[in-house]
């Protein structure tokens, strides 16, 4: 509720004075001026009208002048001559002029005598009653009948007559259609200003709206026309339910009244133009004082006084610098001058007493440091007894740091005799392996050289003794078929034969003695392949370097375990492209021998085991997968480390991962495995295809010759 | 400056006083211009042509009245408003003026002015169900009619025969030729036989009678010729102001000096200004009491006078008196065109500008009616005729 009473700040109480003091004004200066416009406007277009109207009736008089003088020649000439020449006269004023629809001569009782055109019809009727006939006689010059419609053509028309000297009457009849013409001539817009034409009695003469004329209407009661009786051309009226200004002359000769007249609506929709723009101007004019206004206040009235009022607010709080800028505020008028000096003084007085107080803290604040600088020196002798102190724990402590450092030196020492002694232990088992391996190859490779020599000629030996066999058979057969001689002879051999055949059984033996030697040749083979195999596993003298297939040393593998896999899995090849791969094939053939017999191990009874190679850039890849019992995650770790196995004691040493890892190090390579329990394991074997690492060294370590 | 603060705080509604000002005056100005709308009301006639001098007429005395009725308020605070069409003496144009009037929405027609027209017109009034009143239709052929046609103008049927006895009688001719106008059938030639069968009956003898079409501007000279050639003791003329004129005009051009008769229908200025001195001294019957004293008489020729600047005939009277009749019945049904048949109905004793009367139940009416003559250039009466 306070702060209704609170007083609004200074720019709202200065735009409510330029709202009441200079737009009302404004304002009421806009309306006098459209006022003023107004009326200036009403008299242009009164002036305006006025030529229109004085324009029309100066035709009107021109062209009835015109048809008076036509009429006049006429007349002179019917006072001279007889009717004849008058017939012919008349005919071509008539013709030549076309002033006159018609043209009558009328003798002294008004009767016609001549007619142009001539129509007999007329000739000879008796125009006496015709009103505005009788009184122009009296007349000098010619005078004008009342419009009415014509006799002859139908038309609203005038006559124009003029009296002759010796009795009768020049008539001519004047077609309203020539004024007709000429005031929509001048009413070219329409639905704006349009002129009329009545005569004396308020009958139009001539109307935009011709059916009008024709009808006769008569608009007497139009205010323009009783205002112009009474000398009063302009008014505001009604007319045909619209507002209207309309202004009329009245042509002195005929009593014809002339009208201009507009819809007021035009009229106001120029003044509605006028009011707008003068309201707008006012309103573009106050926005701008009152901006400007503002402007100005702000920067002499409040502005100034803000900053007197932060002034004080510094002074409270015992800043004075803003009393020293005091001078610069702008000052416009006398009393924020003198306020803005009081405001000074009052500022300086202050500082001034602050100053001396300040003096005077200053005084005890020296007395505090001269005592102060008393204690320090005291404090200095008591410093460098700590400092000495001090360096000599330093220095115990530094003895302390080597020790230690000693001491961890010899941990590190410790650790690294450990780490020796362990790769000794796994040198040894491997060499305990590669020994054991490489004389199993030497025994291997003995054995197969001494079975390949008669193998091969058992096999060959096959060979012939098959096709001897089938040639004998052959021979006895051809025995059998045609044998000459004497007939009893034959028969008796013949039936030894028969029964000798009988006794052998000779058509079964005959059909198995093919099947034992095809048997014989078979196995043979398989003898000669094994052999085979067997030193290509061992390849004597191929712990070389060399470009291998791998896929060719996967075979060989699998050969050699033959029946040990057989019993146990179904091997399933899912072989990709390979390149040759630089290795030492008997090495990696025994890591894929140790891996294989690991999974056959690992299948309860029976399973499937899956070999799936492949590239992958620089490398190529084997991978081994078992459906067997998997490995368990507390085993995983251990699975590399020598001397390890879960298979029962003396079935296995517990070397085989262990040195088939250590083998594809020493190849670049590396050995993985994954393993579910349950499930199966999985081991993948990467080689580079081109070997990197110093052979010489490696070979030598591995060499199993 | 506290103070001053204060005093426009306070004052601040008149920031809002100029706005409601404005609106205030512009409503002001919207109601009085919306006021209530005009009761519109046709009027149609024959007002161009040579023969228009009738209907302009009848059109000048209903505007005389009409502006008299607004003057004085309107009815029911509604003025009225006169929707004007010209029938242009066609019977054509009359269907297709009565049409337009319709549309616009006139509660009633006053016209037309000519027998003819009227009944064309009435194809179209009658069955849209509007009031059509004719101020000068005199034909028998509309009479005893129960539609929405109605008239403050006797039928001719007395009228003719009354007028064929005063022949016959009065001025004792015994052989009469007859001219009439074809073009106005309805009228012209309907009076003729009721004028014969009259004339006939008395006694008197009818020694020829010739028809010609206005329209076509015929040169009369043959027909009064044969006419003539019977010797008929009179001439009785059936036809439009101007035909009548021009027709007395070709008897006396032609040295005929027969005593001229004609019909209501020619009794305008028009008549008396193209007539000349031919028209001197012929008689004709009708209703108008040109020389009535009665004060609302009086009043209405000084009105038409001022109005019009010139006399008003008989067109002009009956033309005012339609338009107040209407106006009378207008008021009982307020300005609507509901029931306005029953109100015309009830139209009675009506203090017309010459006389009292009243509207049978077929729409028309009994009036008295005269004998005139022109008497140097002047419409005088003779005498009644009934």
């Amino acid at each position: 509720m306070a702060k209704d009473n609170a007083p609004p700040p200074l720019r709202q109480v200065f735009l409510h004075l330029i709202l009441f003091r200079v737009f009302i004004p404004l304002i009421v200066v806009g309306i006098t001026a459209i006022i003023g416009v107004g009326y200036l406007g009403k008299q242009n277009l009164l002036n305006k009208q006025s030529q229109i109207v004085r324009s029309t009736s100066h035709f009107i008089e021109n062209h009835l002048d015109h048809g008076g003088r036509i009429l006049d020649a006429v007349a002179r000439v019917a006072e001279t001559v007889d009717t004849d020449n008058l017939r012919v006269f008349m005919e071509s004023a008539w013709k030549a002029y076309g002033y006159f629809e018609t043209m009558y001569f009328l003798d002294k009782n008004n009767k016609i005598t001549l007619l142009m055109p001539s129509e007999m019809n007329y000739s000879g009727l008796d125009m006496s009653n015709l009103p505005d006939f009788q009184k122009t006689k009296e007349q000098k010059g010619f005078s004008i009948s009342r419009p009415f419609i014509s006799i002859r053509t139908g038309e609203p028309t005038v006559y124009l007559v003029r009296a002759l000297a010796q009795g009768g009457s020049v008539v001519g009849e004047l077609n309203l259609g020539l004024f007709q013409k000429e005031i929509e001539h001048i009413a070219k817009n329409p639905g704006k200003d349009f002129v009329f034409i009545m005569d004396q009695r308020g009958t139009l003469l001539a109307h935009p709206d011709p059916l009008l004329v024709k009808q006769q209407t008569n608009l007497s009661n139009l205010a323009v026309f009783q205002g112009v009786q009474k000398e009063k051309p302009d008014t505001f009226y009604r007319y045909d339910t619209r507002m209207v200004l309309g202004q009329a002359v009245r042509i002195d000769k005929t009593g014809w009244v002339v009208v201009n007249q507009i819809p007021l609506s035009a009229f106001l929709s120029s003044y509605a133009w006028m009011f707008v723009l003068i309201f707008s101007a006012s309103l573009a004019i106050w926005i701008t004082l009152a901006w400007n206004l503002r402007k100005q206040i702000q920067r002499y009235v409040i502005h100034p006084l803000e900053r007197l009022s932060l002034s004080a607010n510094a002074l409270t709080v015992g800043d004075f610098a803003p009393v020293q800028s005091m001078s610069t505020i702008p000052t416009s008028f006398a009393e924020l001058h003198k306020l803005a000096n009081d405001f000074q003084t009052m500022g300086n007085n202050l500082q001034a007493r602050e100053t001396a107080l300040q003096n005077a803290h200053d005084e005890l604040e020296a007395k505090v440091e001269e005592r102060t600088e008393q204690l320090s020196g005291i404090n200095e002798c008591l410093k460098a007894a700590s400092n000495s102190l001090l360096t000599s724990n330093l220095e115990l402590q530094r003895e302390i740091v080597e020790r230690k450092r000693a001491e961890s030196q010899l941990a590190q020492k410790i650790v690294e005799i450990e780490r020796a002694h362990e790769e000794l232990k796994h040198l040894q088992s491997q060499l305990i392996q590669q020994e054991k391996l490489a004389s199993i190859g030497q025994l291997a490779a003995g054995v197969a050289h001494e079975i390949n020599n008669p193998i091969g000629f058992i096999n060959s030996n096959l060979f012939v003794l098959k096709r001897y066999v089938d040639e004998l058979l052959d021979l006895i057969d051809a025995y059998a078929g045609s044998f000459p001689g004497a007939p009893d002879q034959v028969s008796e051999q013949l039936a030894h034969i028969t029964q000798l055949r009988k006794e052998i059984d000779f058509d079964y033996l005959r059909q198995d003695v093919g099947t034992l030697i095809s048997e014989s040749i078979d196995g043979a083979s398989r003898v000669k392949r094994i052999v085979q195999d067997l030193r290509d596993f061992s390849r004597a003298g191929s712990a070389e370097w060399q470009w291998t297939d791998i896929h060719e040393g996967l075979e060989s593998t699998l050969n050699v375990l033959g029946n040990e896999l057989a019993n146990k899995a179904v091997v399933v090849r899912e072989y990709g492209q390979l390149p040759r791969v630089e290795c030492i094939p008997s090495q990696i053939n025994q890591v894929f021998m140790n891996i294989l017999i690991n999974a056959a191990h690992a299948i309860p009874e029976r399973g499937k085991i899956v070999i799936r190679s492949g590239r992958l850039a620089e490398e190529v890849w084997v991978s081994i997968s078992d459906d067997g019992k998997g490995i368990a995650p507390e085993d995983m770790a251990k699975i590399f480390d020598p001397f390890f196995t879960t298979k029962p004691v003396g079935e296995g040493t517990g070397l085989g991962l262990s040195v088939s890892h250590g083998i594809i190090k020493k190849h670049g390579g590396k050995l993985e495995v994954q393993s579910q329990l349950g499930k199966g394991t999985t081991f993948t074997i990467y080689l580079p295809i081109h070997c990197s690492l110093d052979r010489n060294q490696d070979s030598s370590d591995l060499s199993i010759e | 400056m506290s103070i001053h603060v204060r005093k426009y705080t306070q004052s601040s509604w008149f920031r809002y006083a100029l706005p409601v000002l404005l609106i205030g005056m512009a409503g002001l100005l919207f109601l009085s211009w919306n006021n209530r709308k005009p009761i519109r009301v046709g009027f149609v006639a024959q007002m161009t042509g040579k023969q228009a001098e009738l209907g302009v007429q009848e059109r000048n005395g209903v505007l005389l009245a009409t502006e008299k009725i607004n003057a004085a308020g309107g009815i029911a605070g509604r003025k009225i408003e006169l929707v004007i069409r010209d029938d242009f003496g066609l019977p054509e144009k009359a269907k297709s003026a009565d049409e337009e009037l319709i549309k616009s929405d006139v509660v009633a027609i006053i016209g037309h002015a000519t027998s003819g027209q009227t009944l064309a017109g009435l194809q179209i009034s009658n069955p849209a169900r509007v009031v059509m009143l004719a101020p000068t239709v005199s034909t028998p052929a509309l009479s005893g009619l129960d539609d929405y046609f109605f008239r403050v103008y006797p039928t001719f049927k007395d009228s003719a025969r009354a007028f064929a006895e005063h022949v016959y009688k009065t001025s004792g001719l015994k052989k009469m030729a007859i001219i009439y106008d074809t073009d106005n059938t309805a009228y012209a030639q309907t009076y003729s036989s009721t004028f014969s069968d009259r004339f006939s009956s008395l006694g008197g003898a009818i020694s020829g009678q010739a028809g010609f079409s206005s329209a076509t501007q015929p040169d009369f000279s043959p027909l009064l010729t044969t006419l003539h050639k019977d010797k008929p003791d009179g001439l009785l003329i059936i036809a439009s102001d101007i035909d009548t004129a021009l027709v007395a005009q070709r008897v006396r051009i032609m040295g005929w000096n027969i005593p001229l008769f004609t019909s209501a229908w020619a009794q305008t200025e028009t008549l008396i200004n193209h007539g000349g001195k031919a028209v001197d001294g012929m008689k004709l019957e009708q209703s108008f009491a040109l020389s009535s004293q009665d004060p609302l008489f009086i009043e209405f020729k000084s009105n038409y006078q001022s109005r019009f600047g010139n006399t008003p005939s008989f067109g002009a009277a009956f033309g005012y008196e339609a338009a107040m009749v209407l106006a009378e019945a207008l008021k009982k049904t307020g300005g609507k065109p509901d029931k306005l048949k029953n109100a015309l109905l009830e139209t009675g004793n009506y203090k017309g500008l010459i006389d009292s009367f009243s509207i049978d139940r077929f729409g028309d009416v009994q009036r008295p009616f005269y004998l005139s003559a022109i008497e140097n250039g002047k419409f005088v009466i003779v005498g009644k005729l009934n």
